[in-house]
């Protein structure tokens, strides 16, 4: 092999790593709101990049080439519930922009601190949504850093390409903070467009001579067509899991998505980003059909997740494959980088700074601590070990964070919704998601996630009917905030 | 208690019609709409799923188009 992928992936990084500093071109970022929110100023286009590249992690270039080799078109899913979350966010985003501007919240945890009037509650969803962004950060950075160790032929150990890769983040992070995220994931993400489309068209022309992708899709139709239906060639994607899935996907309202709504300069530039939103994700069918080309290409792979790039490896010029390395670890990178922006972001604002009475700035100073300390305490150390289940954490992770879904209705939807309430169905369905994560497993076919729902959501509206609501006036104070037509 | 703590709803037709465009919209990409295009079949040499998968993502971007149109104005504030 030679050394050209692996120039241009670390040309990607060298890249990255200046677009990431000059973000912080004429702004200081001591002030809090400028390093975790980028002063509010984002723009509809940064923010339709920033979301969009935020929202395509390793996966599409790696996990769903992967399902598309083992399980055939369940991988969609992705594309419908990605779609979904721009209807979230265009229908609660400007809300949580209001709340953000008019209140000054920089994280999840702070509208949820200052909705119960409850510091404990606060730093409780802080601390537990830190188990799935932890785990996403961790699964990103593990992704990273096989592409380097691949490419570079073995030359490059997992431990080091893991440093490396978290020391060019922090170093920009640290730096210029919300604002290298959007600048640097406007520029991955416009990255990966290119690179998927062209990897994708290249592929399909390669392995059937025609640049259209139903030549692919015609072979399977003839040969394998349980690949073209539910549940898949593996059987493990049925109609209830595809649907609690998506459901459960779409309601889990990760705590970056926050911050990047905050970012926006106006609620009608992060509306109109939204909007478009949807239309990013044709960045994933390129890359799913040479998950397909796969089956026939690479029958005897041992791990799917690896047929992307063992196809560019294997058999396409030096300089894409380079391209496709460049395009993997700026998915990853671009996914990991708000994740831990906003781990460390809420843990000084959410835990610390309530307990402590710290200032706005010495917040931020914290913040800016905490990230070198996340990463090189936490991120490093455990993606190193690349322990066997990570999965398995996350998945709980994303199952709590659907579980925070009553503090949200009682935000957006629900005023009589007690911060008692929130409490009780938090951790009933907190206990379920574990449960039927670990020991159980998905009962009839349906995400634990759900599960957990069926019983938190009862519990929330029962508790909160007996005992007292949060006074009259947040409730009053939130609605004029979020409503302010309405209200006036 | 001086004001009722109700269920927050739209408050104007448009609202109503957003609310209602989005809910049909979710509902098209799971069970059991999605069962009626579970078939091995290809569309303009797509698998019938997938070109679903982007009709959604085409009818998402349509619901958003139309909801800016008739309750999003006044945003830019």
């Amino acid at each position: 092999m030679t050394e050209t992928p692996f120039l241009i992936t670390v040309g990607y990084l060298i890249v990255a790593l200046g677009i990431g500093l000059y973000a912080r071109h004429g702004h200081s970022m001591a002030r809090l709101e400028q390093w975790a929110v980028a002063g509010r100023s984002m723009g509809s286009v940064t923010l339709y990049l920033l979301i969009g590249a935020g929202s395509i992690s390793a996966y599409t270039f790696m996990g769903a080439p992967g399902w598309a080799y083992s399980k055939g078109v369940p991988v969609f899913y992705v594309v419908v519930y990605l779609s979904y979350l721009a209807l979230v966010a265009w229908y609660v985003g400007p809300k949580v922009w209001r709340l953000g501007n008019a209140f000054g919240h920089v994280t999840q945890a702070s509208a949820i601190r200052d909705r119960y009037q409850s510091a404990g509650l606060g730093a409780l969803a802080a601390l537990v949504m830190s188990i799935g962004t932890l785990s996403y950060a961790v699964l990103q950075t593990i992704g990273a850093a096989y592409i380097l160790n691949v490419f570079s032929g073995g030359a490059l150990p997992v431990s080091a390409a893991v440093w490396l890769v978290l020391g060019v983040m922090a170093i920009y992070l640290v730096v210029s903070g919300q604002r290298a995220i959007g600048l640097t994931n406007a520029f991955q993400g416009g990255l990966m467009l290119i690179v998927a489309w062209w990897v994708g068209l290249w592929a399909t022309h390669q392995f059937t001579g025609s640049w259209q992708f139903g030549a692919v899709f015609e072979r399977f139709q003839r040969e394998r067509p349980e690949y073209l239906t539910l549940p898949g060639a593996d059987g493990s994607m049925s109609f209830s899991f595809w649907t609690t899935a998506i459901v459960v996907s779409m309601i889990s309202f990760m705590p970056p998505v926050w911050v990047q709504w905050m970012s926006a300069k106006s609620a009608g530039a992060l509306r109109r980003s939204a909007t478009w939103l949807p239309s990013y994700y044709v960045i994933i069918l390129p890359m799913v059909v040479v998950g397909f080309i796969g089956v026939w290409a690479l029958p005897e792979l041992s791990r799917a997740d690896t047929v992307a790039l063992e196809l560019a490896l294997t058999s396409m010029p030096v300089w894409l494959a380079g391209l496709l390395g460049a395009g993997t670890l700026a998915a990853a990178m671009s996914s990991c980088e708000p994740f831990l922006h906003s781990t460390a972001l809420t843990w000084a604002n959410d835990v610390v700074k309530p307990m402590t009475g710290l200032s706005d700035d010495a917040t931020a100073r914290l913040a800016r601590g905490l990230l070198i300390v996340i990463m090189a305490g936490i991120v490093a150390p455990v993606a190193i070990t690349e322990p066997s289940n990570l999965v398995m954490i996350l998945l709980v992770g994303l199952g709590f964070a659907a579980q925070v879904v009553p503090a949200f209705i009682g935000m957006f939807l629900w005023p009589r919704a007690s911060t008692v309430g929130v409490y009780a169905g938090l951790l009933s369905g907190f206990v379920v998601t574990l449960l039927f994560t670990v020991i159980w497993r998905n009962p009839l076919d349906i995400h634990a996630g759900f599960w957990g729902l069926l019983l938190n959501l009862p519990v929330f509206v029962w508790v909160s009917l007996r005992t007292p609501p949060v006074a009259e006036e947040v409730i009053d104070r939130f609605e004029w905030a979020m409503n302010p037509r309405r209200s006036h | 208690m001086k004001k009722p703590l109700a269920l927050m709803r739209p408050s104007t037709r448009g609202g109503w019609l957003c609310v209602g465009l989005f809910l049909l919209v979710i509902v098209s990409g799971l069970w059991p709409v999605v069962a009626w295009v579970n078939r091995p079949v290809l569309v303009a040499g797509l698998p019938l799923l997938a070109v679903w998968a982007y009709v959604i993502v085409g009818a998402s971007t349509l619901a958003m188009v139309i909801g800016n149109r008739i309750c999003g104005r006044g945003d830019d504030d």
